[in-house]
């Protein structure tokens, strides 16, 4: 029987959610037999990819990347939070990725799926350049 | 002199002044492969078909890409620029436009790449507009019947192939025929006309095009010419979209009222460049590996010459394409699409090309579809004569080689025909006044010349003109207003003809 990639990870899905911690392991075992077994194993990497893909869209989960030249304090965490739930209304719960790079001096930069938001101090900077040498 | 530091500070401030600091925000993907001017992107959930998508580099002018396969998951495009400068992993932004090219006045006389930028080193360029690459063609309610010609100057072309200005005429031909030579007079004669010419090298080496652009120049053609160069050596992608900014370049005086001629040299090799493209987009090959959409790639470019009704501003873009042929074969994937597209083709022939037959156009394969119809009335009334004589030439030609004992009726018809032959080859680079085609060709047709022997007909030819302007000034301009040839005019040039021949012949 041919299965799809995104058929193996909705099976994947119903496995992990439906079911008690103690039986995952077992379950997942179980799957990657059924995977091997249909000799798909060399597709494992894209399954996974599709699945994390298929679970954050089932549990409204949307993660940022968060880049600050320090670390991120609380006020600009709601903030950052506030913004994303504005652009991904469907968005239930945001993980933020931190990053901390002092090179972009002062402001934040956060990427949500394919979108990139750039409020840093060095975003400006090179605007500014750019908007005088003209 | 003293720089005074309070006004640097006060411009500084002016400038500042203006400034805003605004949050920037844009869709982006991730370079995932690059290579042979293709890269895959992931991400880029939203980018639209042909959209432009920049690579940035910090401190480097960016590069330009155009999105052509949108898949599930993953966008495929093409860069137009240097690959080799983009890196796996590098941020694509998505710029939310299709791919467009700086239009306008300012065009005339340069030479640029398919993306509007000068490469002739005369300075920047300021475009009055910018318009989309692709475009669909003008509809039906917008168009007009082809009703003027566009004179190329070449006696055998503007009598027995003519163009009418929207037409597409094909120039079809194998390497070394004189395909660009004939596409390059036409230019050359559009000085006096008023006709708008773009010149697109496509896979052309830079030397002949640097060839072409002094020739232009030296003949006061530039003036009224823009060259968009995609050279040999440039990436697929510049030769993919080259006819199509051409094109674009030339609709921008179109929509203003005006008559464009648009030179493709040549469809060959766009057709070699999109097959590149497409192969390495992964795309499935058809024939001789070429797309399945290769037709409509030549269709919907060629479908974009038009003739618009005086509603729309009367204006006309008039394509001639050019198609190489290997040894002959007019039967190739490419050239029989192309054929099927335009309104007629100009077929040339290398054996003709030898014979000394220059332009070497041969006649019984060319056809023009419409163009009769635009023909003025003076040049019709000689050239459907001039037709049915070289048809019977050339069946008579081949018959006469088996026999020696010939009757006088036929003697007669091939001394004609030679004659005929002889008047219609034409220099490179000496494209002529259709008054003078047409008293050339009223002497010729009407045996007024066959007491010349046919080594000297070019002497007769140049004298004849020099005398009829001289002695026969208002005659020439009344030749060509609607009324044709009227017999007034006929009787004027039999005058003549008998006048100049008395004193050729001493």
């Amino acid at each position: 029987m041919k299965v799809k990639t995104q058929e193996y990870a909705q099976l994947l899905y119903n496995l992990l959610i439906n079911n008690e911690d103690k039986k995952i392991d077992q379950l997942f075992y179980g799957f990657l037999y059924f995977v091997e077994s249909n000799g798909d194993l060399p597709k494992i990497e894209k399954i996974i990819m599709v699945f994390e893909e298929y679970y954050q869209k089932r549990e409204g989960l949307v993660v940022a990347e968060v880049t600050t030249a320090r670390k991120i304090d609380e006020e600009t965490e709601k903030v950052v939070r506030d913004y994303i739930k504005k652009i991904k209304p469907e968005a239930r719960k945001v993980e933020l990725k931190e990053r901390v790079d002092p090179t972009e001096l002062g402001g934040v930069r956060f990427m949500v799926d394919d979108r990139l938001v750039d409020a840093t101090i060095k975003k400006q900077l090179i605007n500014l350049k750019n908007s005088l040498i003209q | 002199m003293k720089i005074n530091k309070e006004e640097i500070l006060k411009e500084l401030r002016a400038q500042l002044a203006n400034f805003k600091a605004e949050t920037y925000e844009a869709e982006v993907g991730h370079v995932v492969e690059v290579g042979d001017g293709i890269v895959r992107l992931s991400g880029l959930s939203q980018v639209k078909m042909s959209e432009m998508i920049e690579f940035k580099e910090a401190g480097q002018e960016s590069i330009y890409g155009v999105a052509l396969n949108l898949n599930d998951g993953s966008v495929g495009a093409m860069v137009l620029g240097e690959s080799s400068r983009i890196q796996e992993g590098d941020l694509a932004y998505a710029t939310g436009r299709i791919l467009e090219v700086p239009v306008g006045d300012k065009l005339i006389g340069r030479v640029v790449n398919p993306l509007g930028q000068p490469i002739d080193g005369k300075g920047n360029i300021a475009p009055d507009a910018f318009y989309p690459v692709e475009k669909i063609a003008p509809g039906v309610i917008t168009r007009q019947s082809v009703n003027k010609p566009i004179q190329t100057g070449l006696k055998a072309i503007d009598a027995l192939i003519p163009i009418g200005r929207g037409q597409r005429e094909l120039i079809i031909g194998d390497r070394q025929t004189g395909k660009t030579a004939i596409a390059i007079d036409a230019i050359i004669n559009q000085k006096k006309e008023n006709v708008i010419c773009i010149y697109v090298a496509i896979g052309q080496k830079e030397s002949k095009v640097a060839k072409i652009v002094a020739e232009l120049t030296e003949r006061g053609a530039m003036d009224n010419t823009i060259v968009v160069l995609a050279g040999a050596s440039d990436p697929a992608a510049l030769s993919f979209i080259a006819p199509y900014a051409g094109c674009a370049m030339g609709e921008y005086f179109m929509d203003k009222g005006k008559d464009v001629l648009v030179v493709y040299d040549d469809l060959s090799k766009h057709a070699w460049s999109y097959r590149e493209i497409s192969l390495l987009l992964r795309r499935p090959p058809g024939r001789e590996a070429y797309p399945g959409d290769i037709f409509y790639l030549h269709s919907r470019l060629l479908e974009r010459s038009a003739k618009l009704n005086a509603d729309y501003g009367g204006g006309s873009l008039t394509a001639l394409p050019i198609i190489e042929t290997q040894s002959g074969d007019v039967s190739a994937y490419i050239p029989t699409n192309v054929i099927s597209i335009t309104d007629g083709q100009i077929y040339l022939e290398s054996d003709l090309f030898y014979q000394g037959v220059r332009p070497a156009l041969n006649i019984g394969l060319s056809v023009s579809r419409v163009g009769s119809a635009a023909q003025i009335k003076a040049m019709k009334q000689v050239a459907g004569k001039l037709r049915i004589d070289l048809a019977q030439f050339r069946e008579l030609e081949a018959f006469a080689q088996f026999s020696s004992d010939l009757d006088q009726e036929t003697k007669n018809r091939l001394e004609l025909g030679k004659r005929l032959s002889e008047i219609l080859k034409q220099g490179q680079y000496e494209p002529m006044p259709v008054a003078n085609q047409v008293v050339v060709l009223y002497a010729a047709v009407n045996g007024l010349v066959n007491a010349i022997p046919v080594e000297r007909i070019k002497e007769w030819e140049a004298g004849f003109i020099k005398y009829c302007q001289v002695n026969y000034k208002t005659i020439m301009a009344e030749i060509i207003k609607p009324e044709g040839l009227t017999d007034k005019i006929k009787e004027a040039l039999n005058k003549a003809v008998t006048e100049f021949n008395q004193s050729f012949s001493k």
